[in-house]
């Protein structure tokens, strides 16, 4: 009796957890992100997630961080290696992230442009989340918090 | 006995090493640390080396180097203010140790940070004389 009790507590914990987790999921939140991510890869840019692009596409881009958009984003060996197995394994796994060009820029995957456009707001840069996704620092990309400038319509 | 004291004092020459390197891990460096890091690598390059100028690191600063950015293109002008990533429009801290005490106390912070943005400004490494100019000058600016 005991056991059996054990189990359906054991098995309520299990959904629970499953259901908050795909609650999280559908709710476009990908936070709260490793520290050294947020370190290494937020001081220049705010910390993208991980399931915008394929594990090719972060491949990608770890292997090029010395030529990183125009800048010299180098990490050493250690770094580079935990930062590409979080991307990884966190990776989207759909084709619409995969990389389209040489570079792998997020934005230029197909659901990038499908879900805003190829033109940003004016006067702003796609690579500033933080523009729109008033939270995309801490990794929540949530319809809640979301806030376009007046006037914007997707593809501008 | 003998064998006990040995036992022993192995043991504490392992304690002492552990506390040791917990104490050289947990030790920040002061911006004077690294000028008289400099300090020391410029003479060694340069025997006629005879110290570093806040002036020289104005320029330097203020200056670009062949390339599209100096180091005030993101840090902006004045290095007590925050600067913003000219591309991104992140925000970056205050540069000078003067208005932000994180600025030059972490070895490996500092060296992954002038390896890239030298290479970013300069297409080259900064010469420890150059590195030293710079810092002198950081400090020199109070407001």
């Amino acid at each position: 009796m005991t056991t059996t009790r054990q189990i359906y507590a054991a098995l309520t914990i299990l959904a629970t957890v499953c259901v908050s987790t795909t609650v999280l999921a559908g709710d476009h939140n990908y936070g709260p992100y490793p520290a050294y991510y947020s370190e290494e890869c937020g001081s220049c840019h705010v910390p993208y997630p991980a399931q915008t692009m394929t594990q090719a596409g972060w491949q990608t881009q770890i292997s090029g961080l010395k030529q990183h958009f125009g800048t010299d984003a180098s990490v050493d060996v250690p770094a580079s290696q935990t930062i590409l197995s979080y991307l990884v394994n966190n990776a989207g796994w759909k084709d619409n992230r995969a990389p389209t060009e040489p570079t792998a820029r997020i934005t230029k995957t197909r659901w990038f442009a499908k879900e805003h456009g190829t033109t940003p707001p004016k006067g702003k840069g796609f690579s500033d989340c933080t523009q729109c996704h008033t939270k995309a620092v801490q990794g929540d990309y949530s319809e809640r918090t979301l806030k376009t400038p007046a006037g914007w319509r997707q593809g501008g | 006995m003998h064998v006990q004291n040995f036992m022993k004092q192995g043991l504490l020459g392992l304690v002492t090493l552990l506390v040791g390197g917990m104490v050289a891990v947990a030790h920040a460096e002061t911006p004077q640390n690294f000028l008289d890091g400099y300090a020391q690598e410029a003479k060694a390059q340069n025997p006629s080396f005879k110290g570093f100028s806040a002036k020289a690191g104005e320029a330097f600063y203020k200056n670009k180097h062949g390339g599209d950015w100096s180091c005030s293109s993101c840090h902006t002008d004045n290095p007590m203010a925050e600067g913003k990533h000219t591309v991104t429009n992140k925000q970056i801290q205050p540069l000078s140790p003067n208005a932000n005490a994180a600025r030059f106390s972490d070895p490996a912070k500092v060296n992954k940070w002038f390896k890239r943005n030298c290479n970013d400004v300069l297409k080259r490494e900064c010469t420890p004389e150059e590195k030293g100019n710079l810092l002198t000058y950081l400090l020199s600016v109070k407001s």
